[in-house]
């Protein structure tokens, strides 16, 4: 195990995560999905990690990992303490996770499925104080009230059920549940995609308030990168399992060093119509690739406008670039990329 | 929903009684829309009610033997006479005899009008098995006069008292075989899909199997096995025994499905990444979202254990007299004679569809409010 920058609150190391293909009466193993396939990354205490990618590329995946919903496949995860000693979750059995999970929590994508819509507000938010023994019943209801209050929706809703509120309402009850505990760390998993933009900014803009009031650290995952681009500090880009290029945010925005983000970046839509037509569009060809069966060397060059021979081949590794960059491209210091913003 | 909210007093408490509604008042709000559901539950507590107080409700007692009164046509009752109004009445019997066949004929007597009373006394009997009494529902004054609101068999004997008592084992039938296949079914089902794999597997090809059986020719073998000198309550227990054992594959499949889906539900993991144990995770989230579904598909499973019954009574494989259950008295239709002489001695049969269609009827308006959060 080796040590932590100070800022470093999480870091995962070599995470991977192999689902097995079962066929037939016996349940027979016949292939992996491949998930998450070596994943490593880094995240500073207090700032907001995007981790970006087209759907299937493996983003909950890593979510659900560091959360130890599932178990790993490989790989460490080290996780600060209060104590400031780092403690790897990755080989912990679920009793010894007990008191860790007050210090991860999760926001979920559906604002439908994610709240039991069989229990009160109380019930919801306080179901983690419970659990964690935080006090009497009337310390629990004090503190979902003020739970309630933090996120914009008013104290005496306690007693009403999710059926009652608005999609985006919703997901304020999910994140003030979310926060009950008190964690260090938030996984909000697709957390706005599906609500409409007007309120997605709004939520967007509670979770920036949170994390500056409470000194949050989020993971921000989505598959829409215009959503990253306001709230992360630096962005993780996904393609079939891999990491395939780390960046702080100005910098990817503005020169993209793989391909793969390129094309993502030529996809958002320009605010300005008329910068509109001066951009070069790379549109992504095809599909993107199955995870139980990758294709050879680099995964992404059957799409790939620069691939040659050797990425058919080689397997490129993540590189570090200087200035806090990373990427797996093999002919990255060739390229030259466009970005979004005009550098 | 809360966009629609509104200024008015009223109004906004209308909708924070929605609001604050409990999981069971949305089901029954919305049960409460299926009209045709909702008469067919009345009708069933009607009827199961009918089969519990069946001594109570019924004049007579199920075995009282009448010589002179053998295949009496159903009787009405009326209200009016040719003098006006009399509450009601039946008009008394004339008892004679075809010249040509000798068979015997009842032509109504108008001139004879028999009031119907009720809470009248009667033959004597142990109310719930416990308490003797006379005391009936309904009846007539006069213990030489009957009143045979269904006509009576070939003994003479009364058919509606005869419906009523053969109610309590038939009704009661279905739901002791639907409480058995509701034990094979919730536990098979609940290992099924909580722990999936192999075991799954498995479950999945033997109730594939038992589905794969032809239904009556197996009833008839395992009935047939069942040994005549019996105690008439050993051979019913073991008939709905023998009935759950094809009915539970079919509440395992619906038990089974319903944790599939909700062990992927994102609250179940929101529970769990909460730290939330097993424990609670399956006794307050999963099970009270199952209850409403398990309840539908029990309503379901019913009507098919009251068919079971009475087809294998009525082929004589299954309860057999002195035992009286719809299944045992359409074995007095069984023949054309009969049927021809007397129609109504099928009125077990109507008996038998009406509580099936009701059961029906119930089960698809309780399986349509079984999820009142559906978006
Ligand atoms: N429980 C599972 N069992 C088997 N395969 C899985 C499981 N969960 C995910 N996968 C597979 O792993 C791959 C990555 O899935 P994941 O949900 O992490 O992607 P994602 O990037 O979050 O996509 P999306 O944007 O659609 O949410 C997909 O191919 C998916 O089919
Ligand atoms: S390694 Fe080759 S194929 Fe892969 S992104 Fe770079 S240029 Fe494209
Ligand atoms: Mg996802």
């Amino acid at each position: 195990m080796t040590a932590l920058a100070d800022d470093t609150l999480i870091s995962v190391r070599g995470l991977k995560k192999h689902f097995p293909i079962q066929k037939g009466w016996l349940q027979r193993v016949v292939g992996h999905v491949k998930a998450v396939d070596d994943v490593s990354f880094d995240i500073k205490r207090g700032e907001t990690f995007g981790l970006v990618g087209e759907s299937g590329s493996g983003k909950s995946t890593v979510a659900r990992l560091i959360l130890r919903a599932y178990t790993l496949t490989a790989g460490e995860i080290l996780f600060r303490q209060p104590d400031g000693s780092n403690l790897d979750i990755s080989t912990l059995r679920e009793a010894e996770l007990r008191p860790i999970r007050e210090q991860m929590q999760m926001i979920f994508q559906d604002p439908y499925s994610s709240l039991n819509p069989r229990m009160t507000l109380l019930d919801l938010i306080g179901e983690p104080l419970i659990i964690h023994g935080r006090g009497s019943q009337g310390e629990i209801r004090d503190r979902v009230q003020e739970l309630l209050t933090l996120v914009g929706l008013r104290p005496e809703y306690v007693s009403r059920y999710p059926h009652a509120f608005s999609g985006g309402q919703r997901q304020r009850i999910g994140i003030a549940r979310a926060l009950a505990l008190n964690p260090s760390f938030i996984a909000a998993d697709e957390a706005v995609s599906a609500l409409d933009v007007s309120v997605a900014a709004q939520n967007i803009n509670l979770l920036q308030d949170l994390q500056e009031k409470f000194g949050l650290t989020y993971l921000f995952i989505t598959h829409d990168l215009s959503m990253v681009e306001h709230i992360s500090n630096r962005i993780g880009v996904m393609y079939v399992g891999r990491l395939v290029e780390v960046a702080p945010t100005e910098a990817l925005f503005a020169k993209p060093l793989h391909p793969y983000t390129e094309a993502l970046l030529s996809a958002v839509p320009e605010p300005d119509p008329r910068a509109r037509h001066a951009r070069k569009r790379v549109a992504l060809k095809g599909e993107i690739a199955d995870p139980a069966n990758a294709p050879s060397g680099c995964a992404f060059h059957p799409r790939c406008a620069y691939a040659t021979d050797r990425c058919k081949a080689e397997v490129p590794e993540l590189r570090d670039m200087g200035q806090g960059r990373k990427v797996r491209c093999h002919h990255a210091d060739g390229l030259s990329l466009t970005g979004v913003i005009p550098a | 929903m809360s966009t629609l909210a509104s200024t008015a007093p009223e109004d906004v408490r209308q909708e924070e009684r929605l609001y604050t509604a409990k999981p069971w008042t949305l089901i029954w709000w919305r049960f409460r829309k299926h009209k045709l559901a909702v008469a067919s539950l009345v009708l069933l507590i009607l009827s199961y009610s009918g089969a519990l107080f069946a001594d109570f409700v019924s004049p007579y007692r199920p075995f009282d033997i009448e010589k002179l009164q053998t295949f009496v046509p159903p009787q009405s009752v009326h209200l009016f006479s040719a003098n006006g109004f009399e509450g009601p009445f039946v008009y008394g019997l004339k008892r004679s005899r075809d010249p040509d066949t000798a068979r015997v004929i009842y032509a109504t007597d108008e001139t004879r009008i028999i009031p119907v009373r009720f809470f009248v006394e009667g033959p004597e009997y142990d109310f719930l098995g416990l308490i003797p009494t006379k005391l009936h529902l309904f009846g007539l004054d006069d213990p030489k006069q009957k009143l045979n609101l269904l006509g009576t068999d070939a003994l003479g004997r009364d058919l509606f008292t005869r419906l009523m008592y053969g109610a309590r084992v038939t009704l009661s039938a279905g739901l002791v075989g639907v409480s058995f296949s509701f034990l094979l079914g919730l536990g098979l089902g609940a290992i099924s899909g909580y722990y999936g794999g192999m075991l799954d597997t498995s479950i999945q090809r033997l109730m594939e199997f038992i589905r794969s059986i032809p239904t009556i020719p197996l009833w008839m073998g395992l009935a047939a096995a069942v040994p005549i000198a019996w105690d008439p309550l050993y051979v019913y227990v073991l008939i709905t025994v023998i009935l759950s054992l094809i009915g539970w594959t079919y509440l395992a499949r619906v038990v089974r499905g319903r944790f599939l889906a909700l062990r992927n539900e994102d609250y179940v993991m929101a529970a769990r990444l909460s730290g939330a144990s097993e424990f609670r995770i399956i006794t307050k989230h999963m099970l009270p979202a199952m209850t409403s579904y398990i309840i539908a598909a029990l309503t379901l499973a019913v009507p098919e254990m009251i068919l079971g019954e009475t087809a294998l009574s009525f082929l004589g494989l299954g309860l057999r007299p002195p035992v009286v259950s719809w299944g045992v008295l359409l074995q007095d239709a069984q023949n054309l004679r009969s049927i021809a002489l007397a129609p109504w001695l099928l009125l077990p049969g109507v008996a038998v569809v009406i509580i099936v269609l009701a059961f029906n009827f119930l089960g698809d308006g309780l399986r349509d409010a079984a999820d009142p959060y559906g978006r």
